[in-house]
């Protein structure tokens, strides 16, 4: 079975930017085609390598904003 | 609360209209996505944080006038901010990234993102600077594209909108990252 799909299209899948089509078949080219079965664990490894903990601004920071903008909407209202 | 389950845009049209708590929301829901990509932009803590101040001033004064037109896109609108100031900031400093080398970062283990399993952070913290470094070491076109995908979350169309190229350079720097990534990984003799 012939199937039109390319490296990219992995890609998109991995990171689920496919339709539901395009799941099915892709999922089925990976079942059936071994360098895209290698491909896409390597792509998986790779990504898998990124993860860590999220990062968290501090609460100084998110209060900065936060003053600022009732500030300059009080600024504001009184101009 | 009422506004805690109304999505950006029903919280953003709230603030433009002098609700003050709406910002607050928005900040509380994307702040983890955003601050973590400008910090793996900048390698820096306090700078990030200073930066992601930055970031949301810039939102407050657009939204104040008007500026805001991207119904439904407000995560990858604030991510467009912020990652101008990105680059207005490696102009300044000459900050250049550097290319990849391969020295330098250990690949610790695989980790997932939203996983509070306690036992596991002494590890993640480890890791964390492992995995920074490793991102660092990549061309810039792709270091950019990896933060904006993996760590802010913006779809490669997103992607392609904010650095001016087509979704399929944006694939293609993308592919190329994690094949170094992999690249990296070997010549340290890590299996994952």
């Amino acid at each position: 079975m012939t199937h039109n799909f390319t490296p990219n299209d992995l890609l998109r899948f991995l990171y689920r930017e496919t339709t539901h089509e395009e799941d099915l078949r892709i999922k089925l080219w990976i079942s059936q085609d071994l360098n895209a079965y290698d491909l896409f664990m390597q792509m998986i490894h790779s990504a898998k390598s990124l993860n860590f903990v999220p990062l968290q601004p501090s609460e100084t920071s998110v209060s900065i904003i936060l003053d600022y903008s009732r500030q300059t909407s009080q600024a504001e209202s009184h101009v | 609360m009422q506004t805690q389950i109304l999505n950006d845009e029903a919280l953003v049209l709230q603030y433009m209209n002098g609700n003050e708590q709406s910002l607050e929301i928005l900040i509380r829901r994307h702040k983890s996505k955003i601050f973590t990509s400008i910090f793996m932009f900048l390698r820096d803590q306090y700078l990030a944080e200073d930066l992601f101040q930055e970031t949301f001033i810039k939102v407050v004064r657009k939204l104040r006038a008007g500026q805001y037109q991207e119904e439904g896109k407000f995560l990858p609108w604030v991510m467009r901010i912020s990652h101008n100031l990105c680059i207005d900031f490696y102009r300044k400093t000459r900050r250049t990234p550097q290319i990849v080398t391969p020295e330098g970062f250990d690949i610790f283990n695989v980790l997932q993102f939203s996983d509070g399993n306690p036992e596991n952070m002494v590890i993640r913290k480890q890791s964390h600077e492992r995995v920074r470094a490793m991102v660092d070491e990549l061309p810039v076109e792709q270091k950019e594209v990896v933060i904006l995908r993996h760590y802010a979350d913006l779809s490669f169309k997103e992607i392609a909108e904010i650095t001016n190229v087509s979704i399929n350079t944006a694939l293609g720097r993308m592919r190329y990252a994690l094949i170094n990534l992999r690249k990296m990984q070997m010549e340290k003799q890590i299996a994952l």
